[in-house]
């Protein structure tokens, strides 16, 4: 039985998959459809492969319901995996023509594709402009390729426009391997051996190329090409200066590169030595920071997501709140307090108050009766809502643990048909993809620097950091503060060097993102640094409703990388007074 | 199984005559690291040469000094290996073989070897199969994660870092789609990483054979696990392998290669046991297209992990060559 959760990748998705599930983002990330260079960074499982897919001319054709050359852009998905251009065999390259043989497989890798791509994209259509295409093939392709000393029988070729594509594409592919295959060769070796085959670059072969392919009738006219890089954090070093060094050159009338990365991009640099830099160079998307910001977006996207899928692959119209149903027990009681609370605090002139106070509090006092009470529950993170609040942003984040849900229930539910997850099963799942969110990245960081005794005083410190945040927000919730959710800490001054690299560490495992709201002296911007909601079932925490923030000077902070007790416990007197805090939106 | 011999640990006998001009070995957190160094006679043996990573676990360093005293007489030489810089451990393994004596007989035991080391050292055994005798020898574990319950039974957690093994990098068409195959051990979650950032087209899932379990509590954990690593990857297909003959799984190995080649640039993952990844290294040799990858591993279970066998199986390598005409 299928699951309707499962992750794939956008080439297992045929274009009517893609344009039925595909919920626009397009409104929020305008960047990628312009005509220009664009950085789209993202954690795993943020989006960034569906939307190069839906981009693609196929879907757009279903989409604008008109012909290719009508399309407002012609691009092309170039896949960047673990396993075909960045061997670690290529390493051995480190003193030996480095840049001239990976710009070589680089640019021969993303012709090939580029050839192929058209002829599976535009098909048999191809073949009413076989003499347009074989004009091309010889005047342009052929005089090109000559020029790079490359000599094979095969060049007179006379064939259908879609043969002839394919012809091209498999001349760049065996150019490919040719040089591959030598770069192994000496690698196993380690030993110089001329190279005498024909080498190309991005000036002299790829750009005149994308010039003379764009004057062909089934090209939209006068539009640039986009090359879709997904996941270029996994070219090797040298290849990723490369890749700058075409970004820098400002091709975008002819070619727009548009790059996805996991916030993993080695450098910004060029093969010269220079940066690019955005926005003279490039403009820049980070997903998790737009979605952060905007909950109420979010939370209707992944709405859409859910029902569509469900939708489409099984069959089944309900909504998403229906599919992943609360804790119906939990929710009647809190529902009880929140009517005491709103009982208690009805004033008719401030009737708002009541209201407010009774939705802050209702959770923090549910799980405050829960923790003196008996009964041994705790409060369950069950229910579309809460599930969508966790994801912090990242539909990953809510697709894997969605996924693990449905099969876990199939597996005990032998096979018979689902129309819901039940409360306690989800709450499970969560509680568990939440620890392993922690403890899994924990270990990598900790692995990671094993070797750099520096490194892994920042990781303990880390981990101290994200351990004193987590049980204090947590002390915040099960107070009797005004504001009892709490996720973020805003800073009132710069931190030190110590302070920051640990911050940024935090940062680039996704514990933390970072923000800014206006300083309390409304004199300019104060940092803010928000805790994963992810981390709401380990450290029980209300990952729904409004959020305030705690200030704190970068002093205090600091006490929680090496002192987490002093830290907490600093907190936890002062709590029974007033807080100094501000409320925010719903994603703070 | 003609070119593998299984030998009773208790009653350890080679074939008569056999003598070793170097014996190699590498140091570990599991105890079986030293079976076969406490079993082997040291009058068949010349020189030693023991592997060693640096920033290693303490009781890895432990082992360490144990395997030099059980070869103490012969002043053994420790070889200092880079975790995370696999070209220096190929130039490493290289070098020696160069400053060896043509016609030597090299014995190793793989035992405990990381698999991208095995598969780096079969890669140049392979090279140099005209100027020296190759002799592996591998323990196999009697039961895994000895102090855990066997329900929670895990070897490793979290993956580190994945990457094509040095030495075996494929012959990649920047045409053809990607097929991911996975010769799937106890740690489903690592094979679950694997997939997740490989993205392949194509999902090809290999499950150790009923027939080879070490025990039916173990085969039922690996039946669960393996349940649900398909249901997460609806679309992938599954295959049987043996985790006790490498031959067969190579059988194996190439029928899934032969199936798939023609449209997809194949990816091997060895995740199972030392034996069925030699059948991987041996596969990818004679088919230079297949890429063999390696996911390093962010903690190993150093409290448990496994118990060693009574037993050693004795691979002839040369004659594994020469019977299956691997002079190409």
């Amino acid at each position: 039985m299928k699951n309707p959760f499962e992750i794939k990748t956008p080439e297992q998705n045929s274009a009517d998959e893609i344009v039925s599930l595909f919920v626009d983002v397009f409104t929020d990330f305008f960047q990628v459809k312009e005509a220009n260079h664009t950085f789209i960074n993202g954690p795993r499982g943020s989006g960034k492969s569906m939307m190069f897919r839906y981009i693609l001319p196929d879907c757009q054709k279903i989409v604008k319901k008109c012909e290719f050359n009508e399309l407002d852009f012609f691009s092309i998905y170039i896949p960047i995996k673990k396993t075909n251009i960045n061997i670690v065999d290529l390493e051995r390259l480190e003193n030996h023509a480095n840049t001239v043989l990976n710009e070589h497989l680089l640019v021969t890798y993303v012709l090939s594709i580029t050839f192929e791509f058209i002829a599976d994209t535009i098909k048999e259509e191809l073949n009413k402009y076989d003499r347009e295409i074989q004009n091309f093939y010889e005047s342009e392709f052929i005089s090109l390729l000559k020029l790079t000393g490359y000599q094979e029988d095969e060049m007179n070729f006379k064939a259908s426009g879609i043969n002839l594509f394919k012809q091209m594409a498999k001349v760049l592919d065996k150019m490919y391997r040719e040089c591959s295959n030598y770069c192994k060769r000496i690698a196993i070796q380690n030993e110089i051996v001329p190279y005498n085959g024909p080498l190309v670059d991005f000036i002299d072969f790829l750009l005149p190329l994308f010039q003379e392919l764009n004057k062909l009738s089934f090209f939209p006219p006068d539009k640039a090409f986009y090359l879709l890089f997904d996941d270029a954090g996994y070219l090797n070093k040298e290849q990723t200066k490369i890749l700058n060094t075409w970004v820098s050159y400002r091709t975008t009338k002819d070619i727009c590169i548009k790059i996805s990365t996991q916030h993993d991009y080695i450098t910004y640099l060029t093969s010269t030595g220079k940066r690019i830099d955005s926005p003279h160079d490039y403009s820049e998307i980070n997903i998790a920071t737009k979605y952060t910001s905007s909950g109420e977006d979010y939370y209707k996207r992944i709405k859409m997501i859910v029902e569509k899928r469900l939708d489409v692959y099984l069959r089944l119209k309900t909504d998403a709140e229906d599919f992943f149903p609360e804790d119906k027990d939990q929710e009647k009681r809190i529902k009880e307090i929140y009517e005491e609370i709103l009982k208690n605090k009805f004033d008719l002139d401030k009737r708002y108050q009541g209201t407010d106070a009774a939705r802050r509090y209702c959770r923090s006092e549910f799980v405050k009766e829960r923790k003196s009470g008996r009964s041994g529950m705790t409060y369950s993170y069950a229910g579309f809502n809460q599930l969508v609040a966790i994801s912090s942003g990242v539909i990953r984040h809510f697709l894997a643990p969605a996924q693990e849900m449905y099969s876990l229930l199939l597996s005990r539910n032998q096979n018979s048909s689902i129309i819901y997850i039940p409360d306690n099963l989800q709450n499970e799942v969560i509680n568990n993809y939440s620890e392993k969110f922690l403890t899994d990245e924990f270990d990598k960081i900790f692995t990671d620097s094993r070797d750099d005794v520096a490194q892994l005083k920042k990781a303990d410190k880390l981990k101290n950091l994200i351990d004193s945040l987590g049980q204090l927000f947590h002390a915040i919730f099960v107070s009797d503060r005004a504001e009892r959710v709490v996720f973020s800490v805003a800073l009132n001054d710069k931190p030190d060097s110590e302070l920051q690299e640990v911050i940024d560490l935090g940062i680039k495992y996704g514990y933390l993102y970072k923000s800014t709201i206006g300083n309390k002296t409304g004199t300019g911007r104060s940092s803010l640094y928000i805790l994963s909601r992810v981390l709401s079932p380990y450290y029980r925490l209300n990952p729904l409703s409004f959020a305030g923030y705690q200030f704190m000077s970068s002093e205090t902070l600091k006490i929680a990388l090496t002192k987490p007790k002093e830290f907490i416990n600093s907190f936890l007197r002062k709590l029974d007074k007033p807080a100094n805090e501000t409320e925010l939106t719903l994603f703070d | 199984m003609e070119n593998m011999i299984k030998i009773p640990i208790d009653n350890f006998n080679l074939t008569e005559g056999l003598r070793f001009d170097y014996f190699i070995c590498s140091s570990s957190f599991e105890e079986r690291c030293l079976t076969l160094a406490s079993t082997i006679s040291k009058e068949l043996i010349d020189k030693v040469l023991i592997c060693h990573f640096e920033n290693n676990y303490e009781i890895s360093d432990e082992r360490l000094v144990q395997l030099k005293e059980l070869f103490l007489e012969k002043n053994p030489k420790i070889e200092i290996l880079k975790k995370h810089q696999p070209i220096k451990n190929f130039d490493v393994f290289y070098k020696w073989f160069n400053s060896f004596k043509k016609k030597s007989h090299i014995a190793i035991d793989i035992t405990t070897f990381t698999r991208e080391n095995l598969l780096m050292l079969l890669r140049i055994a392979f090279l140099k199969k005209d100027d020296f005798e190759f002799h592996l020898f591998y323990t196999p574990s009697d039961h895994y994660s000895i102090s855990d319950s066997s329900k929670e039974i895990w070897l490793s957690k979290g993956v580190k870092e994945i990457r094509s093994v040095f030495s075996y990098p494929g012959d990649f068409s920047s045409l053809k789609k990607f097929l991911l195959i996975i010769l799937t051990g106890f740690e489903y979650e690592r094979a679950q990483t694997l997939i997740d950032i490989y993205e392949p087209t194509k999902l090809v899932l290999g499950k150790a054979s009923k027939i080879n379990s070490i025990n039916p509590e173990l085969a039922r954990i690996n039946e669960e696990n393996f349940n649900h690593l398909q249901i997460m990857n609806s679309a992938s297909e599954t295959f049987e392998f043996s985790c006790i003959s490498f031959e067969e799984t190579i059988r194996i190995v190439k029928k899934q290669i032969l199936k798939y080649s023609r449209d997809y640039n194949i990816v091997i993952a060895p995740m199972n046991n030392k034996l069925s990844s030699l059948a991987v290294g041996l596969v990818a040799i004679e088919d230079s297209t297949v890429q063999v990858c390696y996911a390093s591993t962010n903690q190993y279970n150093i409290n448990g992990y496994s118990s060693p066998s009574n037993y050693i199986f004795h691979i002839d390598l040369n004659l594994f060559f020469a019977v299956n005409k691997y002079n190409f």
